[in-house]
């Protein structure tokens, strides 16, 4: 075979392979989004390690997704419509307790599963709160969900980080800017440290907003044995672009600092 | 890419409607299988998204799109290298007419080839990149994508010599 008839070959192959490519567009967008919005957290943590451990996990969702198979739409991502998936009602009030939940030792590896974290979650919420959307492309000690408290879904993120992946999140002087007009009634920006009873530290942050007028609530509770727990609670979703629903997040910041700091969450 | 600049969001969706499809036949090449080329790029542009801002300023988006899925299928391949087999079943989709065997003959063929070899054949014959170009993206040095050039031209030849009857037009 002459290196004519390979090119020949390759130009007719080439030719014949037409794959619709829109729903990979949107669905490569999505990723993106979300990648973004956790690089930011990340950066605005002052956290190096943190933007690490984001890339990370980012390498994890992609070898996961690939072991499914095909890319599959995210929820509301190709249509932007909300997807049929079931929704889960929280059914009891917060508590600083933990859930049931399996022991670390009935783990197959290492973090709580999507899963596990979702019933978790479920069970330190306000009753009447409803979780749904959960993000499919999230690795163990990962959960990205859609919250309502009533009042309009918001994209709420955890993450588990084990010790050592993380270095402490600290607070800029000065504080972040926005990226574009800070939605009206909304909380200003603002960062605290804060050391618990028990040893642990605590960044508790009012985020600056995109372009959109996305910013949410963004909580680092890093405990004494060095493991942390983080959560960003926002004022909108993030099915494709940002779309703020309100002009605060959700609950207060106690609220989700009960919730993170709630010995549930674990490695 | 920030969400500040509509005009990047605009030129970013406008490189990936005009990109995809190609980027899809590379890596559908280089994977051999339709799902996993999916992936791939969806990998790709996920990261250029991301990367935005910056790639368009700082160099050649193409180039950097490339050696973005380059390495990831490179990685993905490191990672499954136990476990790759050649070849077992292909996933057919073709547009109708199309010569469904002829891709197939020619894929199962490149799904031989070790992942670099493979990588710089698609390269050099679907896209018409020059040794030194595709040396830069596999950052690798011209002489060593040459010999992974040559032999995998030759390991081709051998593994389709024998089906030289599909290839009448």
């Amino acid at each position: 075979m002459t290196d004519e008839q390979i090119v020949e070959l390759f130009d007719k192959v080439v030719r014949d392979i037409n794959p619709q490519v829109d729903g990979i567009i949107r669905r490569a967008e999505l990723l993106g989004r979300r990648r973004r919005v956790r690089r930011r957290a990340a950066i605005a943590a002052g956290n190096a390690a943190a933007i690490a451990v984001v890339a990370g996990v980012s390498l994890v969702v992609g070898t996961h997704h690939a072991s499914l198979g095909p890319a599959r739409p995210v929820a509301g991502a190709a249509t932007g419509h909300r997807s049929a998936r079931p929704t889960l009602r929280a059914s009891r009030s917060p508590s600083p307790s933990p859930s049931p939940s399996p022991s670390p030792g009935a783990l197959t590896g290492g973090g709580m599963t999507p899963a596990h974290m979702l019933v978790t979650l479920r069970g330190l919420l306000p009753a009447g709160s409803v979780l749904s959307d959960v993000f499919p492309g999230t690795a163990r000690g990962d959960l990205e969900v859609d919250y309502n408290d009533g009042k309009g879904a918001v994209d709420l993120m955890i993450e588990v980080f084990p010790p050592g992946t993380i270095s402490q999140a600290t607070c800029p002087d000065p504080l972040w800017t926005d990226e574009g007009p800070r939605p009206a009634g909304a909380l200003p920006v603002s960062c605290a440290m804060r050391t618990l009873p028990g040893g642990g530290v605590e960044r508790d942050a009012v985020m600056y907003n995109d372009s959109y007028g996305f910013y949410g609530y963004d909580i680092y509770d890093t405990r004494p044995d060095g493991v942390t727990v983080f959560i960003q609670v926002a004022n909108g979703t993030l099915h494709g672009l940002p779309n703020v629903v309100r002009a605060t997040p959700p609950g207060s910041m106690a609220q989700w600092e009960a919730v993170v700091e709630s010995p549930a969450w674990h490695v | 890419m920030g969400d500040r600049g509509s005009d990047a969001a605009l030129e970013y969706r406008d490189f990936a409607d005009a990109r995809a499809a190609q980027l899809f036949r590379i890596a559908l090449l280089m994977c051999g299988d339709w799902h996993e080329a999916e992936d791939l790029v969806q990998t790709t542009l996920a990261k250029l998204f991301v990367a935005w801002g910056r790639v368009r300023r700082r160099e050649s988006v193409d180039t950097y799109a490339r050696r973005v899925m380059l390495n990831a299928y490179l990685s993905q391949r490191r990672l499954r290298r136990s476990g790759e087999m050649p070849v077992a079943e292909l996933d057919d989709r073709t547009a109708p007419g199309v010569d469904a065997d002829l891709r197939m003959t020619l894929v199962a063929a490149l799904r031989r080839l070790p992942p670099r070899s493979r990588a710089v054949v698609v390269l050099r014959y679907v896209e018409d990149h020059s040794i030194e170009s595709v040396a830069a993206l596999l950052d690798a040095t011209p002489s060593a994508v040459k010999s992974l050039n040559t032999r995998g031209l030759a390991q081709l030849r051998e593994l389709l010599g024998s089906e030289q009857d599909l290839f009448q037009s």
